[in-house]
């Protein structure tokens, strides 16, 4: 039998019953609707989340570790094991010699809530904000996106000031009320507050709060600047033979608001920089890190500014190949990559039900089929068809439900995607956000593969029917009605 | 001149049901041989092992017992692919239902057995309109069987028997559904066939037709043969 009289005949059965199979297909055809649904969100989101990664200063950075980063999907890319290499100045100062780099210098690696002091009736009240990460940069560091990043006040002068400053974002002010939203983020009925505009003045000078608690031995001075009453007795220190008491202080370090600057295209949008000068940030670094795993007199990590994002890959290479751990914004979304896959995993998986629903209908379609043609399947028996002939007639009328149910599927779930993407739309320019988000996004691969799922299952479906098809006696076959 | 081979050949063939506890002997010890171009009627009472015999004859079922050979292959320990090449290349059916496939029209159904055997679509359309041609029925080459007379469906179902060149033809009853008319035209089909050198065996309920058809006539009864005329050795 020929492949093209098998594709003919078995179609032309399927389209005998022609309610039952337009039933059938809808079944497969809401099912594979379903799934390019789901995972095509699952692609929209991931989509969305790593363009957020898609930033100059993320692009143009390295950041070395003094161990080696874990492949391991599992540990997502956190360095694994002890350190390895001390990374001091002397590290600094050969990594700012590599071809391609615009600068380096430690990482101060500090997130915290930040925590704005006003002084309301002559006593200081803390006001407390979103999460921002402290980040310490020497002159060098304070790029020129940094800088035209500036909406009032400006970058301290010298590496270290005599007193202690901080450049801090703008939208976080506006969500703590302090000062007016940036241009194209401002609700309706307020004036947004461009660069230069004096309603920013007012935030100039204000104290930024650090507090942290620092584990110290007793009888020993703490540093200066501690305040307040040690908490009750912490657990002591085990490797020490002789019984150490040690108390927890703490310790408050307060930062002048010196510049605001717009931190849309910069750093992190859910824990975004506050820039403070580098040995400043180092201190902080040093309280809260103090029992971490530090290689002695080192620091924690190195931030590499690459002069543009060209050369990130080639620095990372070279410092990978002098045994240094590094990590890049392509590491992040790697990772993010993965984490997507199992929620795309998970949406399909759940979207699946819909085609497992379908697989029994088509199998019953498919009995119901033998059924209303078991003389018929006599006859093409007496004819000279063969017990595979037969099987192969059912087989392929099932995946042609799966095929028409899987295409029509396909479309119609990016329609739907493509519908719901309008309608988001819709609400999110109309909430100042941006321009064409496709929260839903089909590709060429989820639509092969969601099609290709549904023939699977339609194919499943049609095994057992068409096996018990082809196992029929001749003779019985002819004799029933 | 030593007689030819016979183109079918039968030695104590059985076959039994078992229907709860209880056997039953469909065919009981049959033996013939039946001559290639030979016309062969078959007649008995209800329940005598008619069908049985062309179902066996025809490889749609296996003996239980003796030896089934036709045109020298061995059909009774054949597996079932074997079998359904054996009704590809060999045999051609007629049933009393005309059994046509409802969806397909005259000439596709005519064209089917080709389709199984592999033949090409352009050889396939030749032959089928050929065979329709000489069942009189090709200006109906695009009807469905819905829209034919009876009589007509089983020209059909003669072209369709007759599409593959096959070794023997059997028809079951082919007249049993039919008005006078159109089984005298059935009958006259078979005949023409039959001068062709067609071997035919033809089962029938009518011993008229019979003997009118038919160049030799056995008789079965509860399975057994229980007369055959002309005996063999008499001309045909
Ligand atoms: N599948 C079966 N199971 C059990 N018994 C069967 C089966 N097929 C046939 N028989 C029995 O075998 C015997 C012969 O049947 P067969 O159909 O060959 O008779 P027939 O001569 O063709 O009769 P008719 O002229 O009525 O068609 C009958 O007694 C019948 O009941
Ligand atoms: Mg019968």
């Amino acid at each position: 039998m020929r492949l093209a009289d098998l594709f003919r005949i078995a179609l032309g059965n399927l389209l005998r019953q022609k309610l039952q199979a337009v039933l059938t297909v809808m079944g497969v055809l809401v099912g594979t609707a379903a799934i390019v649904l789901m995972v095509s969100l699952g692609v929209g989101l991931q989509k969305q989340t790593i363009e957020l990664f898609n930033e100059v200063d993320f692009l143009t950075t390295v950041r070395v570790l003094p161990q080696k980063r874990s492949k391991s999907l599992m540990t997502f890319g956190r360095p694994l094991g002890p350190a390895t290499r001390k990374l001091d100045d002397t590290v600094i100062a050969e990594i700012r010699a590599l071809p391609g780099v615009l600068t380096a210098y430690p990482a101060v690696n500090v997130f915290t809530r930040l925590t704005i002091e006003r002084t309301v009736e002559g006593k200081k009240k803390p006001l407390i904000g979103g999460s921002v990460e402290y980040v310490g940069l020497p002159q060098a560091g304070i790029v020129p996106l940094y800088r035209n990043a500036l909406v009032a006040g400006g970058f301290w002068d010298g590496e270290t000031p005599a007193e202690r400053c901080i450049v801090v974002p703008a939208d976080l002010l506006a969500e703590m009320n302090l000062a007016p939203p940036l241009p194209g983020k401002e609700a309706p009925g307020e004036t947004p507050a461009g660069r230069g505009d004096p309603r920013w003045n007012a935030v100039l000078g204000m104290e930024v709060r650090f507090q942290t608690e620092v584990t110290v031995a007793t009888g020993k001075e703490p540093a200066e600047g501690e305040e307040e009453a040690p908490d009750p007795p912490a657990a002591s220190d085990e490797d020490d033979g002789e019984m150490e008491k040690t108390v927890t202080k703490k310790v408050i370090r307060r930062f002048r608001i010196v510049g605001i600057y717009d931190s849309t295209d910069i750093g992190m949008p859910w824990a975004p920089a506050v820039f403070v000068p580098l040995e400043q940030g180092l201190e902080l670094a040093r309280m809260r890190t103090a029992r971490q795993n530090w290689v002695e007199g080192g620091y924690q990590a190195i931030v590499v500014k690459a002069r543009d994002a060209s050369q990130t890959e080639g620095i990372r290479r070279a410092l990978d190949a002098q045994g240094y751990g590094t990590l890049t914004v392509q590491d992040i979304v790697q990772v993010i990559g993965s984490v997507f896959d199992v929620l795309k995993a998970v949406l399909g998986a759940v979207a699946s039900i819909g085609l497992f629903v379908a697989f029994f209908g088509i199998a019953n379609t498919m009995l119901m089929a033998i059924l209303e043609r078991t003389r018929e399947i006599g006859v093409m028996k007496a004819l000279g068809a063969r017990n595979a002939h037969v099987r192969r007639l059912f087989v392929v009328e099932a995946a042609a439900i799966g095929v028409l149910g899987g295409t029509a599927g396909v479309v119609t779930g990016w329609g739907l995607g493509a519908a719901f993407n309008r309608i988001a739309r819709g609400i999110v320019a109309g909430q100042g956000g941006p321009e064409n988000i496709s929260l839903f996004s089909v590709t060429p691969a989820l639509a092969l593969a969601a099609a290709g799922f549904a023939v699977l299952v339609a194919i499943a479906a049609g095994l057992y029917p068409a096996w018990r098809a082809a196992r029929l006696h001749p003779v019985d076959a002819l004799r029933s009605l | 001149m030593t007689p030819p081979e016979p183109i079918v050949s039968l030695r104590d063939l059985t076959r039994r049901y078992v229907m709860g506890n209880q056997p039953i002997a469909a065919l009981d010890g049959l033996t013939l041989d039946i001559p290639a171009g030979q016309f062969l009627g078959i007649v008995g009472r209800s329940g005598s092992g008619k069908s049985t015999l062309l179902n066996l004859l025809g490889g749609l079922d296996s003996p239980t017992g003796g030896t089934i050979r036709v045109g020298g292959m061995d059909l009774a320990g054949a597996g079932s692919d074997t079998l359904a090449q054996y009704r590809s290349r060999k045999v051609g059916f007629i049933f009393q239902q005309f059994n046509l496939v409802p969806s397909m029209t005259a000439l596709q159904n005519v064209a089917l057995p080709l389709v199984f055997a592999g033949v090409p679509h352009a050889e396939r359309r030749t032959r089928a309109l050929e065979l329709l041609g000489r069942v009189g029925l090709a200006a109906r080459s695009g009807h469905r069987p819905a829209e034919l007379s009876g009589g007509e469906q089983q020209r059909v179902a003669i072209a369709r028997a007759l599409v593959n060149s096959p070794a023997i033809l059997l028809a079951d009853e082919p007249t049993g559904n039919l008005d006078s008319t159109s089984a005298a035209a059935i009958a006259d089909l078979l005949r023409q066939a039959h001068r062709a050198g067609q071997t035919i065996i033809l089962v029938t309920h009518d011993r008229a037709m019979a003997e009118s058809l038919c160049s030799r006539t056995v008789e079965l009864r509860d399975g057994r043969l229980i007369a055959d005329s002309p005996a063999p050795g008499s001309a045909a």
